[in-house]
């Protein structure tokens, strides 16, 4: 039997869960003793899980936090004979009144609910507007430079004091020749399974998102700042902050930005990464801005053609 | 590269059950075949409860590890359960109090940080986060320290001790790519440290035959599906009684199996047998025999039996709230995940009933395990993080 790919098994296991959630859902809607029964085991699970066991899963919270928002006046009663007879006779003294309190208590976390979900639409509308939503399974990863690029890299930085930080490093392509050439030097990409064939080969690579490693630097920490990759699906806010950070992270440095030009890119890349990722150019002027040495190099690689080198200095 | 490397864990021992514990001894027996000098420094105690000094005091050579075991100074604070309820209240905890419930938590052993302090060589690994020996002996360490942290979202990951426990650690090993993101978030200083997502090496150490594993545990021959690890309520063994019972009621046929020691049983249910602790012998066999291994917990920072039981080709079923779990589903393509009644009753049909998708996931499975955590592919990534720490 051929082994089937990574893809096509991707998509049969999102295929085999899209049908059990359908499948899940008409079940709950033919059936409210299970509904009921949701409710419960969920709300024992809650007890056992604290807040925070659902990490990112957002969308799963506010499927939850509707679904409990419900307060369900029908006690079970359970099946023992002498006691379900017991438990039936309370809950029909209390019904009108227990059916009074949770009226108004279901009528205001519906409310709540509702205000939640808008808060939550409203923001997803702002992440599409300002394209920081999460398109990463729509859209390729953004291909790894060229030997090329990495010796341009290499020989800009090859007499460099200080150490230096290959942000968006992937596999280590940028690391290499600056590893080789004996430079202090490590990268951070936040692909855990990427980094590892430079990993094995004896580079300093570490799993972690290069925006915050960035972010986290002191001042003056390394001598030059090599961003690619996670460069390119940055908007101009977060571009400016990756300006910023880099500037105070190198003090009288280099920071080196190989980035792909938008201009170049494909529809399907263009429309995907809309708002996402600044041309060379826009780079340049960025730095410019803040009084660094811009220049643009140009290299070898048709996708990378123009790396922006800024010197503090 | 000096290669030297001592544990450091609360418990340590074959018998000792527990993914931590389980998670160190497995690191440090395959090192030290690889050429490693390992230690271990650890208590005497067995039980995770009591804490009460069960091993001799004294160094032993272990399967070749050098294991120091340490007496404990006092058991676990009976009233901690109290404590605990104050502390995770959500109001602010001060420092003092939080060194406190760590001590009372225990294992309290100041023998043992004395013995941490005095390590002179190689690179020291505290394992897991949580307990005394970690919290003050990273502290106390003269050599680089590499955390396997093993945390999950708990209440105690937010007591302000932990600040200084992963701002202290020279490098960090995480279970999960999960896990990395639960501890860059709560511990953004994490971020400028080497660290690596490691997992745990996963390999079939012991015989896998499940005909064989049918006959020594009477288990018939009808097909099961099977919980493998502690019967405690807070690994969702209850949760899992209780949704697979009313699965059953449903369906009308249905067999789940829970193996492994009983640390809080759950209520007799038809179609649940308990079968208490398997011998490791008839472990994979067991997993084999099963047509779906479930994990119903929402804390792990790994979960070992999940991958175990994709590497022997069984496919899984697992709470989807637990990411580092799902990860390993999605990654692979070798499991389901549930985040509800409805959808665990659908998913958990299908799976029985269903031999191709059981194959396809088994196969998907099988092939991430190997690729991702076999000692070879573990160790690269591990001693290349040890290599920087040295």
């Amino acid at each position: 039997m051929t082994q089937p790919n990574a893809t096509d098994s991707q998509a049969y296991i999102n295929r085999v869960r899209a049908e059990i959630e359908a499948e899940a859902e008409t079940r709950r809607r033919r059936d409210p003793e299970l509904q009921r029964q949701e409710r419960e085991i969920e709300r024992a699970w809650i007890e056992v899980a604290p807040p925070g066991a659902a990490g990112s899963q957002g969308e799963l919270l506010l499927d939850r936090a509707d679904r409990l928002s419900m307060i369900d006046v029908d006690a079970p009663l359970g099946t023992k004979p002498g006691i379900r007879q017991l438990k039936g006779s309370i809950r029909k003294g209390v019904y009108w009144y227990l059916r009074y309190v949770t009226d108004q208590v279901n009528a205001l976390n519906n409310v709540l609910t509702r205000l939640l979900r808008r808060f939550d639409e409203r923001i997803s509308s702002l992440e599409d507007a300002a394209a920081v939503a999460d398109v990463g399974g729509l859209v390729d990863p953004v291909p790894e430079p060229d030997g090329a690029v990495a010796d341009t890299v290499a020989s800009i930085l090859a007499d460099h004091a200080g150490r230096v930080v290959v942000l968006g490093c992937g596999s280590g392509v940028l690391v290499r020749p600056l590893h080789d050439a004996g430079v202090a030097v490590h990268g951070v990409d936040v692909d855990a399974l990427a980094i590892l064939p430079g990993v094995r080969s004896g580079l300093d690579l570490r799993a972690g998102e290069p925006a915050s490693h960035l972010a986290a630097a002191r001042a003056g920490e390394f001598g030059a700042v090599v961003a690619a990759g996670f460069v390119e699906d940055l908007g101009p806010a977060a571009a400016q902050r990756v300006v910023e950070q880099a500037i105070a992270a190198v003090g009288n440095g280099t920071v080196v930005i190989a980035t792909g030009d938008p201009a170049d890119r494909d529809v399907i890349d263009r429309e995907l990464r809309v708002g996402r990722g600044l041309s060379p150019a826009t780079w340049a002027y960025l730095f410019g801005r803040t009084g660094a040495t811009v220049d643009l190099v140009e290299t070898a690689d048709p996708r990378l053609r123009t790396l922006v080198v800024a010197r503090l200095a | 590269m000096n290669r030297t490397l001592t544990f450091v864990t609360p418990r340590y021992g074959a018998d000792v059950l527990g993914g931590a514990e389980q998670g160190a001894r497995s690191y440090a027996v395959r090192m030290v075949k690889d050429g490693w000098t390992v230690r271990v420094i650890t208590s005497c105690a067995l039980d995770i409860v009591t804490w009460e000094d069960h091993y001799e005091a004294g160094t032993t050579v272990e399967e070749g590890v050098e294991v120091t075991r340490c007496q404990v100074r006092q058991q676990r604070d009976t009233n901690l359960d109290a404590l605990s309820a104050r502390l995770f209240s959500g109001k602010p905890v001060s420092e003092g109090d939080a060194y406190d419930w760590i001590d009372r938590q225990g294992p309290d052993s100041p023998d043992l940080l004395d013995a941490v302090e005095a390590v002179s060589d190689g690179v020291i690994a505290p394992y897991p986060y949580l307990y005394q020996p970690t919290v003050r002996g990273i502290q106390r360490a003269k050599v680089p320290t590499c955390l396997h942290a093993a945390s999950h979202p708990e209440p105690p990951l937010s007591l302000p001790v932990f600040e200084t426990v992963f701002g202290t650690a020279d490098g960090l090993v995480h279970g999960s790519r999960a896990e990395q993101n639960l501890v860059l978030s709560r511990f953004p200083v994490a971020a400028e440290k080497p660290q690596v997502v490691l997992g745990l090496p996963i390999e079939i150490d012991a015989p896998c035959d499940a005909d064989e594993a049918r006959r020594a545990l009477s288990l018939g021959d009808e097909p099961f599906a099977v919980y493998l690890g502690r019967l405690d309520r807070g690994k969702g063994v209850h949760d899992l009684v209780e949704r697979f019972g009313r699965f059953r009621q449903r369906r009308g046929s249905g067999r789940l199996l829970l193996a492994g020691p009983v640390i809080d049983r759950p209520p007799e249910t038809v179609g649940v047998e308990v079968l208490g602790p398997v011998p490791a012998e008839h472990k994979y066999g067991l997993l084999a025999a099963a047509d779906v291994l479930i994990n119903p917990s929402p804390h792990e920072s790994f979960s070992m039996v999940v991958p175990e039981a994709m590497l022997v080709g069984t496919p899984v079923l697992i709470n989807g709230w637990c990411e580092p779990m799902r990860e390993h589903c999605e990654n692979s393509a070798g499991g389901l995940w549930y985040t509800g009644v409805a959808d665990f009753e659908v998913a958990l049909e299908k799976l029985l009933k269903d031999s191709s998708l059981r194959a396809r996931l088994g196969a998907g499975g099988s092939t991430y395990v190997q690729s991702m955590f076999s000692w070879d592919a573990v160790r690269t990534r591990y001693e290349a993080l040890l290599e920087r720490l040295a």
